[in-house]
């Protein structure tokens, strides 16, 4: 073939223009590490790689939930296990107060710590999580409970509010007082005005009643523990699952560095080698011959 | 028996010939669309008489000065060009849309929707807390801002490229008249091949086959002339040039090209790339981000004005606005975060039920086909990012196969500076010889004389 001017010239630069074009790829991949920057680099990688985003997004936002279920019910459990103390401290008076052994002034005194216990476990009812009443149910705005020393009144609402940990696996952030507390202070109310008459079978079917109302609040801590357990089995597989993912995504976006690298090298020492053949070309001419 | 100095005079004189042929060429050496000339000599013809002498030649005489080039090929690499500039500009406008639409990226609409509805899901944990109430709403105003943002960029696009096509639509008129021109030019030219009016004309045909499909015929009249189509259309026919029509259609929101008011049936060039990407791929985005946006708003209000607020007033709209272009975070709600509505109770404003039904939209399918709204919108900037590339790709196939016949064209007509100063010594030593033989003939003729 005649090689014209054209070729010698425009040609050598096409390719050389080629080859810094095809460098200047490899130099973005290998300084963002990732082998495509737009979908349309590669889009059947760039589609794995957006679901995976959005796979992992979702992990990410349960991951959160549960961070935050579990700040709630740890302290609902504390809380509650508190109770269960009281409730076993009154159940320990009632016991006293039944047997004959103590006087008039003892009961008196036994008397006064079940009120102490009532006011106490009051307060449990009536706990603050981040400002807000924990054991209030939904209107968690509003105090649990209002005590006037014959009765106590839940002010909150039936209802509580649930935290998502999965697309189908809800679970609630607390328990109502009501539930939880109400009965067992109910109870030592009944208790603590049977001490005061001082008769003993009246005590102990006070004993009694408290000690039915006490299992429910038990009931209620171990619920808790379960919740707890769920939420960090829950939260061991999402971490799985998310490494995995991880995995999948940068199987799909990471470049090979090492191939990346050599490549580049190839890419250069082409260039170089282009670069200086060109040049010997452009020497070589009759022009240099004539005079 | 006789001599003269004519013999040798047609040799200067061929030489001259030959010596300016070749000063042209170096002259053209890098200009686009020349073909190389060259001398074609050819012996004059005996003088009328018998015997010897008539079988002795009389000189030479330059029969034509040729223009060399093969038709075929620049046909080749015309209507190649005319693939490859189709594909090139429709590879810069689609990778202007991907760019505006920017996925992949921090912050893509993918993103920003995701963080959205997350904000709700957030926020359905602590319903009554005002630093989670902002967030929703800093959040809300991200999506916005972000598809206002889209939408605005794909309208600039869409102006930038109504200008574009106008540029090319006034480049195809001028270069319609230029080739009229030249093919008037060329009838009023007494010369049989007017090798400089004929390498224009094949220079601004191939401009022309980069805007649009051309088809040329000899003109029935005068073969010397060309007429020329473009997409189906006459637009040069002997001496005239037709005007190209650029009509836009505002109802259909499209541009329609016409000649004479008979539409024109472009098929590939830089035009029609132009001319797909602002009437079928622009709109198509618009559309798609303006569905997302639509759906967002609709979906987000319907349950979100249900629901009731921490002072446990209802009927608040989240969002306001119809399309990706007015989509906005309504100013009550702006103003005060109590407006944010996530209890599906008035006097509970501990509920947040209404709170996961809104984090719930962004699996929900409330797309035209049933698709979630991440789902659909990552769905089409793949299958674009798919078109993209298999244009890409093209456009690279095609290139090499331009590049490979450009250099076919070439080697025949182009013109190389190595060769062209080998014939320069060539036709020097021709132009000098001739010279000496002249001398020589001088002195036999002054022997001649001083025989006297």
């Amino acid at each position: 073939m005649r090689i014209t001017s054209y070729d010698k010239y425009n040609l050598s630069q096409n390719r050389l223009s080629q080859l810094q074009q095809y460098s200047n790829e490899l130099q973005v991949q290998i300084t963002t590490g990732k082998a495509f920057q737009k979908i349309s680099q590669s889009p059947v990688q760039a589609n794995v790689s957006l679901l995976v985003d959005s796979g992992i997004k979702q992990i990410d936002q349960y991951s959160s939930n549960l961070q935050d279920l579990q700040g709630y019910v740890q302290t609902a459990e504390s809380y509650l296990a508190t109770g269960v103390e009281d409730f076993q401290r009154g159940l320990e008076l009632a016991t006293k107060a039944s047997s004959g052994t103590y006087n008039a002034d003892d009961r008196k005194s036994f008397e006064l710590e079940v009120e102490n216990l009532i006011e106490h476990m009051v307060g449990l009812g009536n706990s603050k999580y981040l400002g807000k009443y924990l054991f209030s149910g939904q209107s968690n705005t509003t105090q649990a409970f209002s005590y006037d020393g014959n009765s106590v009144t839940y002010n909150g609402s039936d209802n509580v509010n649930s935290i998502r940990i999965s697309s189908s696996m809800d679970l609630k952030t607390s328990v109502t007082a009501k539930d939880a507390f109400q009965g067992t202070i109910e109870s030592l109310i009944s208790l603590r005005d049977a001490i005061k008459t001082g008769d003993s079978s009246t005590i102990s079917s006070a004993m009694d009643g408290l000690e039915k109302s006490g299992e429910t609040l038990i009931n209620y801590q171990s619920e808790m523990g379960v919740r707890m357990n769920t939420v960090k089995l829950v939260g061991d597989a999402y971490d799985k699952n998310k490494l995995e993912l991880e995995t999948r995504k940068s199987k799909a976006e990471d470049i090979d560095m090492s191939e990346a690298i050599t490549k580049f090298m190839t890419a250069q020492q082409l260039y170089q080698g282009s670069v200086s053949a060109t040049l010997k070309m452009y020497q070589s001419s009759l022009l240099n011959f004539m005079n | 028996m006789t001599f003269n100095y004519d013999i040798s005079l047609s040799g200067l004189t061929a030489a001259k010939h030959a010596l300016k042929v070749t000063q042209n060429n170096v002259a053209n050496i890098n200009t686009e669309g020349y073909a190389r000339e060259r001398v074609s000599l050819s012996p004059s013809e005996s003088v009328i008489g018998g015997g010897v002498e008539g079988q002795i030649g009389s000189g030479v005489f330059t029969e034509k000065i040729e223009r060399i080039k093969d038709d075929l090929l620049i046909q080749q690499v015309r209507s190649q060009s005319t693939k490859v500039s189709y594909f090139n500009s429709m590879e810069s406008g689609l990778s202007n849309i991907e760019s505006i639409t920017g996925e992949l990226s921090d912050g893509s609409i993918t993103n920003v929707t995701q963080d959205f509805f997350n904000s709700w899901e957030e926020l359905s944990k602590y319903p009554t807390e005002k630093s989670y109430r902002e967030q929703v709403i800093g959040s809300g105003k991200e999506l916005a801002f972000k598809l206002n943002t889209v939408s605005k960029d794909l309208r600039v696009y869409r102006n930038e490229l109504d200008k574009k096509i106008e540029v090319d639509i006034d480049s195809a008129n001028s270069l319609a008249q230029q080739i009229a021109r030249i093919n008037q030019q060329i009838q009023n030219s007494d010369s049989t091949s007017p090798n400089a009016l004929l390498d224009k004309r094949d220079y601004y045909l191939d401009k022309l086959s980069e805007i649009g499909d051309v088809r040329i015929v000899s003109n029935s009249k005068d073969p010397n002339l060309l007429d020329v189509e473009l997409g189906g259309m006459m637009v040069v026919s002997g001496t005239n040039a037709q005007k190209i029509d650029g009509i836009y259609n505002k109802q259909e929101d499209r541009w329609v090209l016409a000649v004479g008011n008979v539409p024109m049936r472009l098929k590939e060039g830089s035009l029609v790339a132009n001319l797909e990407v602002r009437n079928q791929y622009i709109p198509q985005s618009s559309k798609k981000i303006d569905e997302l946006a639509n759906a967002v708003i609709t979906n987000v209000n319907a349950i979100h004005e249900q629901a009731y607020g921490l002072d446990g007033s209802t009927g608040h709209s989240f969002f306001v606005g119809t399309n990706a272009s007015t989509i906005k975070v309504a100013d009550e709600i702006d103003k005060n975060s109590d407006y944010v509505s996530v209890s599906s109770s008035a006097s509970e404003p501990g509920n947040s039920d209404v709170a996961r039904k809104l984090a719930d939209l962004q699996q929900a399918p409330i797309m035209n086909d049933g698709k979630n709204p991440v789902e659909d919108w990552t769905g089409y900037v793949v299958s674009f990012g798919q078109k993209l590339s298999s244009i890409s790709d093209s456009a690279e196939v095609y290139g090499n196969v331009l590049n490979d016949l450009t250099s076919q064209k070439q080697s025949v007509q182009g013109v190389d500076l190595d060769e062209e100063l080998a014939k320069l010594m060539e036709y020097e030593k021709f132009f000098q010889s001739n010279g000496k033989v002249l001398q020589s003939i001088d002195g036999i003729f002054k022997d001649l004389l001083n025989m006297v």
